[in-house]
């Protein structure tokens, strides 16, 4: 224990660039994923680009269709994604955020489809009936109505995507997953363990931090009424 | 599909989808590769006789841990559902919501430092890295069955013990079996890292070729091990819909 | 027969208990609806019944046998139990589902499937069509057919039931009541029946339970006796304003003198009585004349088999001071007028 204090102390700014490494490259992954996520959620849901003969079995369908790529994207190892990636963009961040990217989507996706399926058909036939158009009973009611189930989804991403992230440091990528393979490499080396189970606990560390950013979050932006 | 086709053919149209990728994924990936010129480490890393031994390993490693979580994590999810354990249930499993943030590349190194490496050990890294998604999936499915039911049976005189093995559980079975998939899949998925630790498996051509910097082959052994997972999910889908559809 | 002595029902952490010191027997053979505004208890009485509820004082007594500490489970096999959601299990057949209790209890399989065909034949369900099914196939009138059937495919001899026809439409509901009666003349159970619906304890229970608050049992009579005598102020107030009108729905008309009716062109002479025409079928066509009414009235007619109730509603519905009684052939048996009706029935409710 004491070891571990010492080497703990005499690597901090290491270790916090690690960590700010890590909380970033999830944060851009997820966030980006989110992004895709809603637009290709809303455009799959409104459907506003099929002509309406088609509009209710290719809605479904192609609904069924993105929910099937997305969760072949997280079905792939993540060893294997990373590996297909690397020919096409190399090594490092770029690669890596791609990936994690990937893996975010599915969740993100699936619980914005629920979520906006999920919303009372009776509440959004009142906005209609109160003269609301189509963009405005999106932003004003259906999305804010939506809200606590996508943001479940985004955290089950978060999770996720913390723990594949460790990963990329296969193809150099940043985060916590550089001490970790760093520890698998020197076996034996005085430091080897720790960094091992500093690569570990980090990700915890990180999962808190957002479980703060969560709290915040939910506190913040979802509607009083609804607020559980 | 037409008003013609066979109901069942029409009803589970979905996970046609599945096999079409792989095949049409492995193809593009092939026809990359044979476009140009692989050399002799390549080679080596792409023969038959190779990878088919690194397939057994991997097959093996899934298996084993798959079986061992269902062993494990179908009992205790079981008597978490119970009412005995309210108390504890919403903590246990939050604390294990929570708990999918720890990598799982980062448990199997340290259970490697602590146990030692080999096949054992990774084994059971993959048995900690599955185990949540059947132990809530069994709890949820438990808890999720109509209460009027178990009333119902209770009042016709079935004991608790009779409740829970004829009504509760084939009622519960299609999100269990869910959460076994799931679980299958991430095994799949973290063997692949078993390679790390000596354990073998198809994750070695892949971190190999990987570190000699020989993009082609990666790519091929990626896609190999990528289309591998589709396809067990895609088995696992099927067995899903089969074992739901017996139960409507 | 069923009975309860002396039994409570305190929960731990509520000081008042929830049911005091019940005394109920329920006779062979009959049906008892326990009825009682919301929270006064009737659904816990009727699961101590069959102890799905323990009582926390008392003895519970099956066929004068203290049951109170056996096994329950067992006990439960015993004696059949119906819930509102009907809780047919939805992996099972029709068939399966009916079977489930005389199988745990051991029956052939020869013995099984021809119960559970009478059954379904009982319940006015053809087995060829419904055995294989699931119940996610059936309608909810159909399901608590099933439901019923289930109950008493062990031959339970008793039967507790849960308001297991409160999920149900009016109108199949009160097709299934009928039925339910049709089922009691040939099974003759001893039934404990809870319902919140007067109309529905009033029509078939042999005896009413009317409960107060915290289970106390206010009165337990035939139900005209409940309606015509209430035993306080809280049963007179439950039973409502319109316990005199229900009453009606009690009294057959069979039971009633009729007015002499003369058939027109028949030869007797009219006299004082009102006078009918009919078809070739012998049935009522038109009101030849009727003495006392300046003009003819419409014709309407009400069913021997009926009761005053159906006698009244008829003459409101078709405006008019006398109705024809028929037969099943529909020849006329007689006539009722309404102010003799309304002036002959005692107040008690007893004709004349």
């Amino acid at each position: 224990m004491g070891s571990y204090l010492r080497y703990l102390s005499e690597n901090a700014t290491e270790l916090i660039f690690y960590a700010q490494q890590h909380f970033l490259l999830v944060g851009y992954s997820v966030a980006l994923a989110s992004v895709i996520s809603l637009v290709l959620a809303l455009v799959l849901h409104t459907n506003q680009l099929t002509p309406p003969s088609w509009r209710r079995s290719l809605q479904v369908g192609s609904r069924e269709t993105a929910l099937l790529f997305a969760s072949a994207a997280l079905t792939i190892p993540s060893l294997a994604l990373f590996g297909m990636l690397q020919p096409l963009l190399g090594l490092g961040v770029t690669p890596s955020i791609v990936a994690l990217t990937l893996y975010a989507v599915y969740p993100v996706l699936r619980n914005t489809l629920a979520g906006l399926s999920g919303v009372d058909p009776a509440v959004l036939e009142a906005a209609r009936g109160v003269g609301m158009g189509p963009v405005r009973r999106m932003l004003r009611v259906q999305l804010p109505l939506a809200w606590p189930v996508i943001i479940s989804g985004i955290r089950v991403a978060v999770l996720i995507v913390i723990s594949i992230a460790v990963v990329a440091a296969i193809i150099n990528g940043p985060g916590f997953g550089k001490p970790l393979q760093d520890g698998l490499a020197r076996l034996g080396a005085v430091n080897s363990f720790n960094e091992v189970i500093t690569g570990t606990l980090g990700c915890l560390l990180v999962a808190a931090g957002y479980e703060i950013v969560f709290a915040l979050v939910r506190r913040l932006t979802t509607p009083r009424g609804i607020r559980v | 599909m037409t008003a013609a086709a066979p109901g069942w053919i029409r009803r589970n149209r979905d996970l046609v989808a599945a096999p079409v990728i792989v095949v049409v994924g492995l193809a593009v990936v092939l026809l990359y590769t044979t476009n140009r010129q692989l050399d002799s480490v390549e080679q080596r890393a792409l023969d038959p006789s190779y990878l088919w031994a690194r397939f057994g390993e991997h097959i093996w490693l899934t298996v084993a841990s798959t079986v061992v979580v269902i062993i494990l994590a179908l009992p205790l999810g079981i008597a978490l559902s119970r009412p005995a354990a309210a108390r504890i249930r919403t903590g246990t499993l939050a604390f294990g919501g929570f708990m999918q943030a720890l990598p799982a590349y980062g448990v199997i190194i340290l259970l490697a430092f602590l146990l030692g490496f080999g096949t054992t050990t990774a084994i059971i890294a993959l048995v900690l890295a599955s185990f949540l998604p059947v132990l809530t999936n069994t709890v949820v499915g438990l808890l999720q069955v109509d209460p009027a039911l178990i009333e119902a049976a209770r009042g016709m005189g079935m004991s608790a013990r009779q409740t829970l093995l004829r009504v509760e559980i084939p009622l519960a079975v299609p999100v269990m079996v869910a959460g076994i998939r799931v679980a299958l899949v991430l095994n799949v998925g973290t063997a692949t890292l078993a390679t790390f630790i000596g354990a073998g498996g198809l994750g070695e051509p892949i971190s190999s070729m990987l570190y000699l910097g020989r993009g082609q082959a990666v790519l091929v052994t990626s896609a190999i091990v990528a289309a591998l997972a589709l396809l067990i999910d895609w088995l696992a889908g099927v067995a899903e819909r089969l074992v739901s559809g017996r139960l409507g | 027969m069923i009975a309860l002595e002396g039994v409570s029902k305190i929960y731990p952490k509520q000081s008042k208990p929830a049911v005091t010191e019940l005394n109920l027997q329920v006779p062979e053979g009959a049906i008892v609806t326990l009825i009682g505004p919301s929270g006064c208890g009737k659904t816990t009485i009727l699961k101590m019944m069959n102890r799905l509820i323990e009582p926390t004082t008392g003895r519970i007594l099956l066929a004068g046998e203290d049951v109170t500490d056996a096994n329950g489970d067992q006990l439960r096999r015993r004696i059949g139990y119906v819930i509102q959601q009907v809780g047919l299990f939805p992996h099972l057949t029709i068939a399966d589902n009916i079977a489930v209790v005389p199988k745990m209890l051991g029956w052939d399989k020869r013995r099984v499937t021809s119960r559970v065909d009478e059954l379904l034949h009982l319940v006015g369900m053809e087995p060829g069509d419904f055995r294989d099914r699931y119940p996610r196939q059936l309608s909810g009138g159909q399901q608590q057919r099933v439901g019923v059937a289930r109950g008493l495919a062990a031959d339970p001899p008793v039967m507790l039931m849960d308001e297991p026809f409160g999920a149900i439409d009016p109108i199949t509901r009160e097709r299934l009541q009928d039925e339910f009666l049709e089922v009691q003349r040939q099974v003759a159970k001893t039934i404990c029946f809870v319902t919140h619906d007067l109309s529905e304890a009033v029509k078939l229970g042999d005896r009413i339970a009317v409960f107060a608050a915290r289970g106390r049992l206010a009165q337990y009579d035939t139900p005209s006796e409940v309606l015509a005598h209430p035993a306080d102020d809280f049963v007179a107030e439950f039973v409502g304003s319109g316990a005199a009108v229900r009453r009606l729905s009690l009294l057959p008309i069979s039971q009633l003198e009729l007015a002499e009716i003369v058939i027109s062109g028949a030869g007797a002479a009219a006299k004082d009585r009102p006078v009918l025409s009919v078809d070739d079928a012998g049935r009522p066509s038109a009101w030849h004349h009727v003495p006392g009414s300046e003009r003819r009235p419409a014709l309407v007619t009400v069913p021997l088999s009926a009761t005053v109730y159906e006698a009244v509603d008829v003459m409101l519905d078709g405006h008019a001071p006398v109705v024809v009684v028929v037969d099943d052939d529909g020849q006329p048996r007689g006539a009722l007028r309404w102010d003799s009706l309304v002036a002959d029935l005692r107040p008690n409710g007893q004709p004349r």
